[in-house]
């Protein structure tokens, strides 16, 4: 395997509280992919993305590019690999500058001449689809899905090799949000991005990402590539979550999972397995023993001490269908 | 539907005084809701659903310049409804869930405090042994786990999910017989948003009257309800039984709206569908349809006379001429 | 800015306000041109009343009042700004160090702020003068120190609002360096409130100015500021009343003219400041 693009090894970051925000989780993102991180509140999907592009500092742990550390990558350099487009387009914008000085700002940072490099940035107001006109207006003149190509326009001024949307559709209404998501492919396949995508939202997630790592309370509970991961599930959260999705046509509903219980505080999260407090298939050595992550198919891993799919990729013990409460 | 229906709206428009024009928020809206049914109301930002919901709770904010048509809730027309009348009835056939129960809960008030209010509002005057039961039951009933001590809870002390139970609480608590739920699970999580969809389910049986579910999420319509209402920039476009409309959807807007959902067999092979085009700029007065500048089927007629609302199968009504 | 003025326009208060305060600086900019000399003493007309030679009569040793009474607004319009100049930059680089720096800097700068707020005014004012000696430079360092404190905590307290904003974090993501987000990204988007402050704080150092000179702590004779002449006024109130009158009027105009321009200026940058009930 060649080496990965990023790679988060035992990444933990802990907040004052102490809040276990992201808890010893590990992955790869292989260049040129798309990798899709699900979870609900607290699962800790937005605080890594935040420290992949190094807003917040590991607390223990590594994000590696190209096999070095962020933290001993020259800064710069590093802020042209890797880039993030904030859930909160409109306010990641700074109010008091013209789009046009909003785009300009990262080649002043980085010191590249704006005679020379705006042709590009022009170029890439195109393929963007974001009219000249909006250069002169203000953030708060601009509508959310401008904001939003126009956050995404400064992250790729510096052409990044990795981009991270952080739910890139919020706030979208469902007759725009297609418009968006296409835009994201073309800009892959013109520009040779990876892609970070987190969201909440599966159908987004399982439409673009091509692998999906599942948080849950700080925890990575499955990694898998996405369809074969949302056809066979193998940890009863990932498989409650898609249960959860809801369906427009009747005849391809599956029988709904759902989950008892609230999301535990992540102040203080449940010992032995985290998700044991929610969980329909909860057995004795699940409240004890924290579940590793473990293959349990090509390419496919999960943190559950019972997983749906067999280790041995026969058959798998397929979901019940009273699964849950 | 050989029955009235419990709630009917004859074209309803509600203007907007606002800095750039009088706003036409809702342009002549059509709608029955029977009794005893689940109806979801749908449509993207600027559709004019939640004014709907305020309209029909004569919750209007004070700069709604004027607002014509009829409610008519059981015979009742609700515009011409003194503050007081339709206060009492708010408190007594008509409830509300919002979005977000954070705004809807006072914060210095527990949750016993508000499960008094409610019945105190309904006037059933009982002592506070009896109160205390039937609150502690209802708050079970919703899936609140230990009642008594949630009794003596502030708002801020609960998670997103419970204050939404205990709105839903003290929605049942006064037995409405039209319930109005205005993107209830919108601001939840997944998980969390099945357990009240199925709370609403489950509650539809203690529920003698009808509920209108607000929603943006067509899924949860069509798994949630058994009509549905479709509205695009003010007006009902269509309603029909869920199966009928999302099985064989007649106006173009939701046909386009369907489309745009991405399908559960969407590998990413295709392209992703939108609308183009911008909803239409509520200072607009068009004289056609309103959905006409951005529907393909669009011929010139629609841009200079609006559809009328016309039934097209039993139950199933469409705005259009195309349909 | 345009719409800043309109709104101040708009108030009745605030157009008064600032056609006084624009009178008062004007006055005070063309004093030399519009008067003449302010120290010509005419001993044979002591304690003149207002005639059409002296506008405002003279004072005990004859000089112009109106000429004096004139060049005193420039010396109240000199201290006002420089004082505001300095007690703004320095609050504001104290205030934003404070917010946005690690706990070691935040904490003096607070046990600073603390120090200096915790006096009274004009005590304060004596004690420094004790140390630095009268004068009228003095007297701005003095003003701008016990004012700047204003300054640092709003611009703390703005600062801590703003410090977790996406709009900082993703600066921060383009790689921009912290002196370029606090100088391009921070300080603009704290400035109106500062502005604010600053022009409520001009009326109080005009007062804080003339009191410390009516003390004899500020302006040295024979400077013509409004304390110095409301001091010698006082001292020959016997013979005539008008200079304590038209000093004393003066500067309660420039204090009237000024508190109803900061408040206009404030309701039309930031109504979220207003303090009134």
């Amino acid at each position: 395997m060649p080496q990965p693009l990023v790679a988060i090894r035992n990444l933990s970051v802990v907040f004052p509280g102490p809040l276990r925000a992201v808890d010893d989780v590990s992955l790869d993102i292989a260049a040129g992919e798309t990798l899709g991180v699900v979870g609900e509140s607290g699962s800790g999907k937005s605080t890594l993305a935040k420290t992949i592009v190094d807003l917040h500092r590991p607390t223990s742990g590594q994000v590696m590019f190209e096999g070095q550390s962020s933290r001993v990558l020259d800064r710069l350099w590093f802020r042209r690999q890797a880039q993030l487009v904030f859930q909160d387009a409109a306010s990641s914008l700074s109010p008091r500058l013209t789009v046009r000085q909003l785009l300009e700002e990262p080649l002043n940072i980085h010191g590249l001449a704006i005679e020379e490099h705006w042709a590009g940035v022009r170029h890439l107001l195109g393929a963007i689809g974001l009219p000249a006109q909006v250069l002169d207006k203000y953030p708060h003149q601009v509508s959310g899905g401008q904001a939003r190509r126009i956050a995404i326009a400064r992250a790729l001024v510096l052409k990044p090799r990795l981009l991270i949307a952080d739910e890139p559709t919020a706030g979208l209404d469902v007759s725009i949000q297609g418009d968006l998501l296409n835009l994201l492919r073309e800009l892959q396949q013109s520009f040779g991005l990876t892609y970070l995508i987190v969201s909440h939202n599966l159908n987004v997630i399982r439409r673009v990402t091509d692998r999906v790592a599942v948080m849950y309370l700080g925890k990575l509970v499955e990694i898998g590539p996405t369809k074969s991961l949302f056809s066979r599930p193998a940890h009863p959260y990932t498989a409650a979550l898609i249960g959860a999705n809801p369906v427009i046509d009747p005849r391809r509903r599956r029988p709904r999972i759902i989950l008892r219980g609230e999301i535990p505080s992540p102040l203080r999260p449940p010992p032995g397995c985290r998700f044991h407090t929610r969980c329909g298939f909860v057995r004795d050595r699940c409240r004890a023993e924290v579940p590793p992550m473990a293959r349990i198919a090509e390419g496919r891993e999960t943190a559950c001490h019972f997983p749906f799919v067999a280790a041995s990729e026969e058959g798998s013990a397929a979901m019940p269908d009273d699964a849950g409460i | 539907m050989s029955e009235l229906p419990l709630l009917s709206i004859r074209g309803l428009s509600v203007d907007f005084a606002t800095s750039r024009g009088r706003a036409h928020v809702l342009r002549g809206v059509d709608l029955d809701i029977a009794r005893g049914r689940i109806v979801g109301l749908v449509g993207e930002s600027g559709s004019g659903k939640s004014t709907l919901a305020l309209a029909i709770l004569g919750l209007l904010p004070p700069n709604a310049g004027s607002v014509q048509g009829a409610i008519r809730f059981d015979d009742v027309d609700l515009l011409n409804l003194s503050a007081e009348s339709l206060r009492s009835l708010r408190g007594r056939r008509i409830a509300m869930i919002f979005q977000d129960p954070m705004t809807a809960l006072n914060p210095v008030f527990t949750v016993g405090t508000h499960l008094r209010d409610v019945l105190d509002a309904k006037g059933s005057g009982e002592d506070a042994s009896v109160f205390n039961k039937r609150a502690i039951e209802m708050l079970a009933k919703v899936g609140i786990p230990d009642p008594e001590q949630r009794l003596k809870a502030y708002p801020h002390e609960l998670s997103g999910g419970m204050r939404q139970r205990v709105m839903i609480a003290m929605a049942l608590l006064t037995t409405p017989d039209l319930l109005i739920a205005d993107e209830p699970t919108t601001a939840l999580d997944v998980t969390i948003e099945a357990q009240i969809v199925a709370l609403i389910h489950e509650m539809r049986a203690h529920v003698r009257g009808s509920i209108l579910f607000i929603s943006h999420s067509l899924g949860l319509v069509s798994e949630l309800c058994d009509d549905v209402v479709v509205m695009y920039a003010g007006v009902v476009v269509e309603q029909a039984p869920s199966a009928d409309l999302f099985a064989n959807p007649r106006h173009p807007y939701t046909r386009a709206l369907i489309d745009c959902e991405i399908g559960l067999d969407d590998d990413g092979g295709q392209k992703l569908r939108s609308i183009p085009g911008e909803v239409l700029d509520p200072v607009v007065v068009a004289p056609g349809c309103t959905f006409a500048a951005r529907c393909s089927l669009a011929e010139p007629r629609c841009h200079e006379q609006a559809p009328q609302f016309r039934s097209v199968a039993p139950n199933h009504g469409v705005a259009c001429f195309r349909a | 800015m345009s719409t800043i003025f309109g709104h101040i326009w708009r108030s009745s208060t605030g157009k008064f306000g600032l056609i006084l305060a624009v009178a008062i600086i004007g006055s005070a900019v063309f004093a030399p041109w519009l008067t003449g000399d302010p120290n010509r003493i005419d001993v044979l007309n002591r304690f003149a009343g207002p005639s059409w030679q002296h506008w405002m009569g003279t004072d005990h040793l004859g000089r112009d009042l109106f000429s004096r009474i004139l060049h005193g607004a420039r010396i109240a319009m000199e201290v006002a700004a420089a004082v505001t100049a300095i007690a703004l930059s320095l609050g504001t680089v104290l205030g934003v160090a404070a917010g946005y720096g690690p706990r070691q800097v935040e904490r003096p700068i607070l046990i600073l702020f603390d120090i200096l707020y915790s006096f009274p005014n004009l005590i304060f004012a004596l004690a420094l003068v004790a140390i630095l000696g009268p004068g009228l430079e003095n007297v701005v360092i003095i003003v701008a120190m016990t004012v700047m404190p204003h300054f640092g905590r709003i611009a703390r307290a703005q600062v801590l609002r703003l410090k977790h904003a996406p709009f900082l974090e993703a600066e921060r993501v383009l790689g921009a360096s912290t002196a370029r987000i606090v100088f391009r990204h921070v300080i603009p988007n704290i400035a109106g409130p500062l502005i604010v402050v600053a022009g409520m704080e001009v009326p109080a150092v005009i007062t804080i100015e003339a009191g410390l000179s009516f003390l004899g702590l500020g302006a040295r004779p024979p400077l013509a500021s409004w304390g110095t002449l409301l001091h010698d006024g006082y001292t020959y109130l016997s013979q005539s009343a008008w200079p304590v009158f038209f000093a004393g009027m003066m500067l309660t105009t420039a204090t009237l003219a000024f508190t109803l321009f900061g408040e206009a200026l404030r309701d039309a940058i930031d109504p979220r400041l207003r303090t009134d009930p």
